[in-house]
């Protein structure tokens, strides 16, 4: 199918926006603001859903907002890897509206208003950013996200949840300027910045020009937190537990990984790529991410600390995928960021729950939490489980392509990182599990005033772990056959 | 025509029985048991069931042959006398989810036809081991289970390693012969791990005495033999397998001499019985790998029963120790026929089924140089363990101070069991037949055959002889509790001692220095002119008290004691974009230099 001209791209853009004013104006008025919160993520859903029969058959939606320059307008083009990343964040977000409701309301949290203003700024970002059809629009929406973040990191406004924004505005601003001169950078070199499927600066420039090109582009998108720029996401997590779930699963570190996947495939392709050995750099930039994560994991005893570790090793699983410049460890990247997100949220979800139910976040004070809320502990073990990359979830069918993916780019070495990482995961993951399963408070009368979380919080938990376990028995639905194309496209060169 | 996995029902049987009340949830179990096992038995040859899941991977879920419906069966059957087994009192939920997801897991392993299935099932039969051995309780389950997890954990990414490798080499995901170099050495550790190759056997030992007593008897049956069946089913081994199977079988039995707990001992006696099967694979030969599968089928029912009569004295007394127990042949006298039975056909009594299959194993291991005698010396020191085994529980007198109330036989469903193994010890020890007309290559055993019974004979007469001399039976005193397990414990602790010591701390520190950096920087950046002024003059500084006269010197330093104290006269902070000015020049800088040099 080819290209179709269509308003829908910037519509779904809109419909956030559009929520953000109507939440600001009905402020005062709880329950019509979270209203707008909830329709706007349905249409935003819809509207995404909307596009998805002309995606898998192999079309694109384009739409140019803005004319500037050939080759940098501002515009849209929404195309099967695009819809992975909007489809995941569209879906997350209506779950995550649910869960923020419940969990700002429980707290009675200050500045609410605020709060879901920005969050629905930030996804109209990052649907952009999924839906950018060159490095230009990219670049404008990956700014935005950054800038109406900052007041989710910062939400609770004591001096360290100051410091700790400092150091996330720190880190990403100075990463957008990499990624303002790296887009600068290429139009110089191309006339163009229009993402084109299998690359389109081959024969551009030097090869060395090229290296520190993507040297630019990689430090540009530090959302994608790999070591040691990591910082600021252990940081961040001093923020409510839903704009952690928000930066972990629905867009900001997301929007990192898609990036580097977009600009592998989209800018550079993997050919390109080999040929100037970045592969080799990324590789290694992701297998020490990978186990010094989870490393620090292993030691971390604040949940979400531990959690934010097991996001940045995670991530790197990412970055290794696209490293192996082969067909199946780029599906393994592609996937994974959906799935990750999945189960990811899940994780901080029931975080956040424990919490709210029984206001603690260290481990090591979660004894027996089970007995008391069973649902929700048994949707953090399953999440736990699929992220370690055991069945039935769908953890297993990235590490799956990862390893395959391994051999076929030539770098069976890459399975050594898989094989630690594994045993490291299952090793952060399961005393959790334990300490919240299977033991019990050494005070047994210490947990009387738990129970499970509201139903707003509860919902969410088992429906996103449900959906990570349905993912497992029908991972194509839609996940991998929009991937499929998406590597059909960037290996071919041409839409399928 | 459309078949039903086996291993698909027992999942699926899962659900409900985690919804059911306690006595309800027995009932529903067995009848799942019941059921898988029916689904095995009713499977028709060849049928077959393949699903596209995934893109590109033909994943078979169902491939029936005659190596595949004899394993499938043994498993179900096995699974069902240990849900039986198992109902002698309320099975707790969790455990009753790692029964059935242990029988499904290894049903599935079984009944796959490619390896991408086989892998899936291999790790939900890690999680579902991992259920069994939590769900105990006892002391030091937790510390177990953790370690047992970690172990196939890794033994999993190595086997999915090596899947890939065999993958990409024969261009297929079906089952075959693992690819050279690496990825036959990955494959190796991966199935290594579950079938307890030496030095990877630590778990076995570990966590099968950690779990309830039923417990214990669902984990003996399945994962060491569901990665001896997966042995087989890859097939294409080599003499190095073989020798790793001799190197278990000695290891193993070795170490279980040297055991005090029964169940510690049936742990070792489980890897000296799997180096057997192991060392069959290994010779290669059709008549190997229906020596290693008949010698799996047999293995199956002996250590189980002998699980079963382990867990029953246990339950009994209150005792897992041989220094504790004894005087039990009187009080428990039907658990003592079972155990009797069960342990002489671990030995390799003629009439009972464990002789069958080890004649075959060491009539195919001649081909192999020196095989069959490393075999044979582990077959006497079975005998030894064995014997040492029902003396000290059953024969000798109880010792002194023994417990108040005299055990007595267990409850009907652990004698059910019970039952149900021996008689199948028994019918096929006296007709070997009834498990080799099964059989995929068609070996036939001879265990009454002249040489064979000369073999026997021997080896007990070896036995008894050493029994004799080195009073071996009397060896007393707490077991010996050291494996090379020790060293992986201390590896972990160092990892973790690693993890929370010197990373955190560089952390922190690297985290302190750049607060330095940026300290400084944000100061420079507050009044860059200035700041440049102060460090230029600073710099300075030693050359004017050099060169200028007392007086300029003076001045000199006061004024730049006067810069600094008055620095900065207001704080302007310009973060990110001004440093973006500072990068994006940089990167134009370079680009025009590249473009002048190249």
């Amino acid at each position: 199918m080819p290209d179709v001209s269509g308003l829908l791209p910037a519509v779904t853009i809109a419909i956030p926006l559009l929520a953000a004013v109507l939440i600001l104006i009905t402020g005062r008025h709880e329950n019509l603001r979270e209203t707008a919160t909830i329709v706007a993520a349905l249409a935003m859903l819809g509207s995404v859903a909307s596009m998805l029969p002309s995606i898998l058959d192999g079309g694109r939606v384009t739409l140019v907002l803005l004319p500037m320059v050939p080759g940098g307008d501002l515009a849209l083009r929404v195309d099967a890897f695009g819809m992975v990343f909007a489809l995941t964040a569209a879906a997350l977000w209506l779950l995550n509206s649910f869960y923020a409701i419940g969990y700002m309301r429980a707290l009675q949290e200050h500045a609410q208003t605020r709060f879901f203003f920005c969050l629905a700024v930030a996804i109209a970002a990052a649907i952009g950013i999924a839906f950018s059809a060159n490095l230009l629009t990219l670049f404008v929406f990956y700014e935005i996200l950054t800038v109406i973040t900052y007041p989710l990191v910062v939400h609770i406004e004591t001096p360290e949840a100051m410091k700790a924004g400092r150091k996330y505005l720190a880190y990403l601003l100075v990463g957008g300027i990499f990624l303002l001169a790296a887009t600068v950078l290429t139009y110089i070199l191309t006339g163009t910045t229009d993402f084109v499927p299998g690359g389109f600066l081959a024969g551009s420039g030097a090869a060395l020009t090229l290296q520190i090109l993507f040297g630019l582009f990689l430090v540009g998108f530090v959302k994608a937190a790999w070591m040691p720029l990591h910082a600021w996401l252990p940081a961040a997590m001093i923020a409510p537990t839903p704009v952690s779930a928000f930066l972990h699963a629905v867009a900001v570190v997301t929007a990192g990984v898609f990036g580097i996947v977009r600009v592998a495939g989209w800018v550079f392709g993997m050919p390109l790529m080999a040929s100037l050995g970045l592969g080799v750099v990324l590789a290694v930039i992701a297998s020490l991410t990978i186990v010094t994560a989870s490393l620090f994991a292993l030691a971390e005893d604040n949940l979400k600390r531990r959690l934010a570790y097991s996001t940045v090793s995670q991530l790197s699983y990412i970055l290794l995928g696209v490293s192996m410049l082969s067909v199946a460890g780029m599906t393994g990247a592609m996937a994974h960021i959906p799935f990750h997100a999945f189960m990811k949220i899940t994780l901080f979800f029931v975080a956040g729950a424990v919490i709210v139910s029984a206001g603690r976040e260290r481990i090591s004070d979660m004894k027996g939490l089970g007995h008391k809320m069973p649902v929700t502990t048994l949707m953090f073990a399953a999440a736990a489980i699929g992220i370690c990359g055991l069945p039935p979830l769908c953890g297993i069918i990235s590490k799956i392509y990862l390893a395959i993916g391994a051999v076929e780019g030539g770098m069976p070495i890459l399975l050594l990182v898989l094989i630690a990482s594994a045993v490291l995961n299952a090793a952060y993951f399961f005393p959790i599990i334990y300490t919240m399963l299977v033991d019990r408070p050494a005070d047994p009368h210490a947990l009387d005033a738990v129970s499970e979380p509201p139903l707003t919080m509860l919902v969410p938990i088992v429906l996103t772990a449900v959906i990570s376990m349905l993912l497992f028995f029908f991972p194509s639905v839609p996940f991998m056959d929009l991937v499929r194309i998406a590597i059909g496209e960037i290996t071919t060169g041409v839409v399928p | 025509m459309i078949a039903i996995p086996p291993g698909l029902i027992c999942l699926a049987g899962i659900l409900p029985a985690v919804f059911l009340p306690g006595k309800v949830r027995n009932a529903w179990a067995v009848i799942v048991g019941a059921a898988g096992l029916g689904a095995a038995l009713a499977l028709a040859p060849s049928s077959s069931l393949t699903l596209a899941i995934l893109p590109g991977v033909e994943t078979v879920l169902l491939l029936v042959d005659p190596m595949r419906s004899l394993a499938g069966c043994i498993f179900a059957l096995a699974g069902l006398i240990a849900i039986i087994y198992a109902a002698y009192r309320e099975i707790p939920a969790v455990e009753t989810i790692g029964i059935l997801a242990s029988i499904g897991a290894t049903l599935g392993i079984v009944y796959a036809g490619d390896f991408i299935t086989v892998f899936v099932f291999w790790e939900l039969l890690a999680i579902a081991s991992l259920c069994i051995i939590w769900s105990s309780g006892a002391p030091g389950a937790s510390g177990a289970g953790y370690r047992y997890l970690l172990f196939h954990i890794f033994g999993g990414a190595c086997l999915l390693g090596g899947i890939a490798w065999t993958v990409i080499a024969s261009g297929n995901v079906a089952i075959g012969p693992a690819a050279e170099g690496g990825g036959l050495l990955l494959m190796l550790v991966g199935i290594g791990v579950n079938a307890a190759f030496v030095p990877l056997h630590t778990w076995v030992p570990d966590a099968y005495p950690r779990a309830s007593v039923a417990g214990s008897v669902a984990l003996c049956i399945f994962t060491t033999k569901a990665a001896v069946f997966l042995l087989a089913a890859i097939g294409g081994w080599g003499a190095a397998v073989a020798y790793m199977g001799a190197a278990m079988a000695i290891y193993g039995a070795v170490f279980a001499l040297l055991q005090d707990d029964i169940r510690r001992l049936l742990s070792y006696s489980i890897i000296s019985q799997v180096g057997y099967m192991v060392a069959a694979l290994g010779a290669g030969t059709a008549a190997g790998i229906d020596a290693g599968l008949a010698h799996m089928v047999n293995d199956i029912l002996f250590k189980s029963l002998l699980f079963m009569a382990a867990g029953a004295v246990i339950y009994r007394t209150g005792s897992s120790r041989l220094s504790e127990l004894g005087g039990l042949g009187r009080s428990m006298p039907l658990t003592a026929i079972c155990a009797v039975i069960g342990g002489l056909a671990l030995a390799g009594l003629p009439g009972l089924n464990g002789a069958v299959s080890k004649g075959m194993v060491i009539e195919a291991a001649a081909g192999v140089p020196y095989l069959a005698e490393a075999l044979l010396l582990a077959a006497v020191i079975t005998v030894i363990y064995v014997s040492r085994l029902l003396y000290r529980v059953f024969f000798r007198p109880a010792p002194e101070g023994g417990r108040g109330a005299v055990p007595r036989d267990p409850p009907a469903p652990m004698l059910a069991g019970m039952a149900l193994a021996t008689i199948l010890c028994i019918a096929i020890g006296i007709v070997p037949d009834l498990l080799t007309d099964l059989l995929p290559g068609g070996t036939h055993a001879h265990p009454f055959s002249p040489a064979h019974l000369v073999e026997s004979a021997a080896i007990f007469l070896a036995a008894g002889a050493l029994i004799l001399i080195l009073r071996s039976l009397r060896y007393s005193g707490r077991g010996w509790g050291a494996d090379i397990d020790r060293l992986y414990i201390a590896a972990g602790r160092g990892v973790a001692w690693f993890s929370a010591g010197p990373m955190v701390q560089a952390a922190d520190a690297i985290g302190r220095i750049l607060d330095i950096i940026i300290g400084f920087l944000k100061r420079m950046s507050a009044n860059p002119p200035v700041a440049f002024r102060i460090a230029g003059m600073t710099l300075a500084l030693p050359l004017v008290r050099m060169l200028a006269n007392q007086e300029m010197a003076g001045a000199y330093e006061e004024s730049l004691a006067g810069m600094k104290r008055r620095y900065p006269d207001e704080q302007i902070g310009i973060w990110g974009g001004g440093y973006g000015l500072v990068f994006v020049s940089i990167v134009a800088f370079l680009y025009f230099v590249f473009d002048l040099l190249w």
